[in-house]
């Protein structure tokens, strides 16, 4: 008698429990809320991010994200960057998403910042981290694109530069993915014939990268390896400042396709920003779904896009991506 | 038998019932009706929920697929809605403004002006062209890129191929017009091959109107806003995506889509498996441009409706489960308890003791309750009628053993009594009638069975010095008893035969005179007796066979054999008691009582007389 009793109330309390466990269940997968990412962006609202913007709110469709996009000023520094990671922590945050602020301690701020939290770099490395295995990025294959921006060039040339004065307008303001896309054009110049005759680092304000630019000695080739540094050449050669030099480049905005469209810039490297975006929520939501797995470096691809091939079939998803 | 007994047999069923209750309770029949109500009852409960939830997710589908029909019927109406406005625009600047003006009459430009401002939310330009791709007017007024190669853009292409048809275009960015702003407009062409007149001569040319790709991208926005995996998406009748909702993850290889299947098939609902996953395709044709809308319902969708109905399901069932099992239990109490009350009287009474057997319930069980007792009454008045007459019948056999006695002795001490008067004898004679007078008054012990050990032994003289007189001394007789064990229980003229059989067996046929010994002791709680004789003894064999009861007469004696002592103390004191012997032959024998040392008193006499064995304890 004792033990039917006994074996009776343990199958009740073990039913009761059982109710208990799926209702909160239920009630929890109602009123799960979407994991919030924050994007932290310089400059978000620009036009070269267009693409960029729509493939992370595409992914954050996709994978039931709440993302977040905020800005940093034009040159945040490392600390800087570190007060707006924390913010976005204390905001909610459960992963982030970060373009990393030029300069040295980046790497080793967001390091540490990456054992609070899972982060991942977007277009580019942490400047120092050749020395660091993490945070991981999604970016393009920047040394590649400084390559295929060289490449384009000696194309227009027959493979030859011989006498030609080339100038080149980094702008990488010491980031790793400017460095890279530098390194990669060097290394397909140096034995062009042509003569790199100065180098532009930093521009800090459109305004000022045109003054820089007008600045410079006259060079037969401008190679511009990012999408502000292309923008505001291309609005030199809109100008006539240019003195003739024929404008070759790394963009992704409206603005330099509006320059190569115009016949003002000659050939573009464009990096699939969707896909940086798209590559970069998808694998925070991964790692967010799973405690154990860190974010992973992802690479996107890129496109060389001419004046005459602008409009072909292949290039409308870049057009579309980058028109949003 | 007595009480005892029947007790100790009731202990034996009750330790066989007990094996039965074992099995019984193994599959008790609380348990049973529980197990069988829970069981009936949970799985009716199941194959209720089973097929309610069948019911559900036909009926969830249906209505999924009727939903998505409606919601489609209706998008395809506003489609068309759209498209038509859009023909309208076309056909009222070709009617109104380009077949009634020459086209370098200014009314023409105005004309246009007028209806792109009137539809210019869902158009992005109106332009139209000359035969060799020449712009001649476009609205809103832009200046045309530098060569847009116009003759080879496939909206151009097709009117011209085609001039009796509109053709719609695909989405694309429009390359026409340089726009300072940098913008890059996406759009679907509307294009049409159109007679112009130039300087009053007739030729051909194209009007483009550019549709508003977001005018139709936000119409199916709107209808893509499930999260349960259902979606819609816009195809050409080849199969070219329109809109999608992964347009961009489609063009980037993200996603892929089965459109150009979905494009040969006619309206309707359509099964199909795509990339290892079925899913329900609805598809309906917009009419004009022969677009498919196209319904995408993977099984996920039914499964994410679905979802919560499980979740209620289960919780219900699981719910029913409880109170079906707290209902079963109630039930089964109610119908068990008091057979179980019953049980429990009955194991009760099996186990010794004397409870009174449960009578309540239903009807049913309180008649078996009542019938039990009514048994266990009838079997405790037989058992008692039993046992009666079991001590009856031992007290008549006692009765008829100790009866056997007088008879023979009589007679003999009688007869030397008589030869004694005859030689005027007369003191031995009335020695002899005293000794007779006090053997009587002890055998008799006013009917008692037993006496003190006292009493035997002053029977046990009587008897010698009769018996000694009538052998003239032929032998001597030696009394060497503890006088501490006169005040014990002793079965009343057991020793006497003892001695009548020295007296015969142990003297008799001697040369010389025999001694007979009587001694008494109690040792480790027990009383022994001992009658010694310096006889001719007895083989081994012989002292075996005598307390045989084999029904063989003694030749000797009065008639009382051992056997008939050995019987008695038995009867009285238990199994364990009697006599023993030891002879050699030629040596003598030694016949030992041996007797539970109980004090003498009366109420152990009359408690020894009654029957009752004495325990250990309950010696004092």
């Amino acid at each position: 008698m004792k033990e039917n009793r006994k074996a009776f109330i343990i199958l009740e309390i073990v039913l009761a429990a059982a109710v208990l466990i799926l209702t909160a269940a239920m009630l929890v997968r109602d009123y799960q809320k979407p994991h919030r990412v924050s994007v932290i962006l310089r400059n978000p609202e620009e036009s070269q991010w267009a693409a960029l913007r729509f493939g992370l709110k595409q992914a954050a469709k996709d994978r039931n994200v709440a993302l977040v996009i905020a800005g940093t000023g034009d040159l945040a520094s490392a600390e800087d960057e570190k007060e707006q990671i924390q913010e976005e922590i204390d905001n909610g945050a459960k992963a982030l998403i970060v373009e990393p602020s030029p300069g040295s301690g980046t790497g080793a701020m967001l390091e540490e910042m990456s054992k609070k939290i899972p982060i991942l770099l977007i277009e580019s490395k942490a400047g120092d981290s050749e020395n660091l295995s993490y945070p991981a990025a999604a970016e393009a294959d920047n040394y590649a694109m400084g390559q295929a921006a060289a490449k384009e060039v000696l194309k227009d040339f027959s493979g030859r530069l011989d006498g030609k004065r080339i100038g080149i307008l980094s702008g990488s303001q010491g980031t790793e993915a400017g460095v890279s896309r530098k390194q990669g054009c060097l290394d397909i110049l140096k034995d062009s014939g042509g003569t790199v005759i100065w180098t532009l680092e930093s521009m800090e304000t459109a305004q000022n990268a045109e003054a820089l630019i007008q600045e410079k000695e006259k060079a037969d080739i401008i190679i511009a390896l990012n999408d502000p540094a292309l923008e505001a050449a291309g609005k030199c050669n809109q100008e006539g400042d240019l003195k003739g030099a024929l404008l070759y480049g790394i963009g992704n905005s409206t603005e330099t396709v509006y320059y190569l469209d115009q016949d003002l810039v000659r050939a573009i490297i464009a990096p699939d920003e969707f896909m940086i975006g798209y590559q970069a929520v998808c694998e925070t939501a991964e790692s967010l779904d799973n405690f154990f797995r860190k974010p992973e470096s992802r690479t996107a691809d890129y496109r060389v896009l001419r004046r005459d091939t602008l409009f072909a079939e292949e290039n409308q998803q870049l057009l579309f991506a980058i028109s949003q | 038998m007595n009480t005892k007994t029947f007790r100790i047999k009731r202990a034996v069923r009750g330790k066989n019932g007990r094996a039965e209750n074992r099995k019984l309770s193994s599959r008790g029949i609380q348990t049973t009706i529980m197990v069988t109500f829970t069981v009936v009852s949970v799985s009716i409960m199941l194959i209720l929920g089973l097929t309610l939830y069948g019911r559900f997710s036909v009926l969830y589908s249906q209505s999924t697929e009727e939903s998505t029909q409606r919601l489609m019927n209706q998008t395809c109406l506003n489609l068309e809605d759209h498209l038509v406005s859009m023909r309208r625009i076309s056909e009222a600047i070709y009617y109104n403004v380009v077949s009634e003006s020459d086209i370098h009459d200014q009314n023409l430009q105005r004309e246009m002006y007028l209806i792109y401002e009137a539809n210019k939310d869902s158009i992005v330009s109106v332009a139209l062209y000359g035969n060799s791709g020449s712009l001649i007017s476009a609205e809103p007024v832009a200046e045309q890129k530098e060569d847009p190669n116009v003759t080879k853009q496939d909206w151009f292409v097709q009117a011209v191929d085609k001039v009796e048809n509109l053709h719609f275009s695909t989405p694309h960015i429009q390359n026409l017009f340089d726009d300072a702003t940098s913008r890059y407009y996406w759009v679907i062409s509307l294009s049409r091959a159109v007679e112009i007149t130039e300087n009053g001569t007739p030729q051909m040319g194209v009007l483009l109107v550019d549709m508003n790709y977001s005018t139709i991208s936000q119409m199916l926005e709107k209808i893509n806003e499930n999260e349960n995996g259902q979606y819609y998406y816009l195809c050409d009748s080849s199969g070219k995506i329109i809109y999608h909702p992964k347009q961009s993850q489609i063009l980037s290889g993200l996603f892929s889509e089965n459109s150009k299947k979905a494009a040969g098939y006619k309206d309707g609902v359509f099964d199909e498996t795509f990339e290892g996953e079925h899913r329900k395709i609805v598809v309906n044709t917009v009419s004009y441009t022969g677009w498919r809308l196209v319904g995408v319902i993977p099984d996920q969708a039914f499964t994410y409706g679905m979802f919560d109905i499980r979740y209620f399901i289960v919780i219900l069932l699981l719910l029913m489960v409880m109170i079906l099992l707290f209902i079963g239990r109630m039930v089964s109490i109610r119908i068990s308890g008091p057979i179980m009350k019953l049980n429990d009287s009955v194991r009760a009474y099996e186990a010794g003791e004397k409870p009174r057997i449960y009578i309540g319930g239903s009807q049913e069980t309180q008649h078996l309750g009542y019938s039990i007792q009514k048994s266990y009454e009838q079997i405790e008045t037989l058992m008692h009628e039993i046992v009666e007459e079991q001590n009856t019948r031992r007290k008549s056999e006692l009765d008829a053993l100790q009866s056997q006695i007088n008879p023979h002795f009589l007679y003999n001490t009688l007869d030397s009594i008589t030869w004694m008067v005859e030689d005027k004898r007369n003191d031995d004679a009335v020695f002899m009638i005293m000794q007779l007078a006090n053997l009587l008054r002890i055998s008799l012990s006013k009917g008692r069975t037993i006496i003190s050990v006292g009493d035997e032994l002053q029977h046990a003289r009587n008897y010698m010095n009769i018996q000694k007189t009538r052998y003239k001394d032929r032998f001597s007789v030696t009394f060497e008893e503890d006088p501490a064990i006169r005040q014990y229980c002793t079965v009343k003229l057991i020793v006497q035969p003892l001695l009548e059989n020295a007296i015969y067996y142990g003297t008799e046929g001697m040369d010389e005179d025999g001694e007979i010994r009587v001694g008494g002791r109690i040792c480790d709680g027990d009383l022994f007796i001992s009658v010694t004789d310096n006889g001719v003894g007895m083989t081994e064999e012989e002292v075996n066979s005598l307390l045989l009861d084999n029904g063989h007469a003694h030749k000797h004696g009065s008639g009382v054999g051992l056997v008939n002592v050995h019987n008695r103390i038995r009867l009285l004191f238990g199994r364990k008691y009697g006599l023993m012997i030891e002879s050699e032959p030629d040596e003598g024998t030694t016949v030992t009582i041996h007797l539970p040392a109980v004090p003498y008193t009366e109420e152990n006499r009359e408690r020894l007389e009654k029957g009752n064995l004495l325990p250990a304890g309950d010696i004092h």
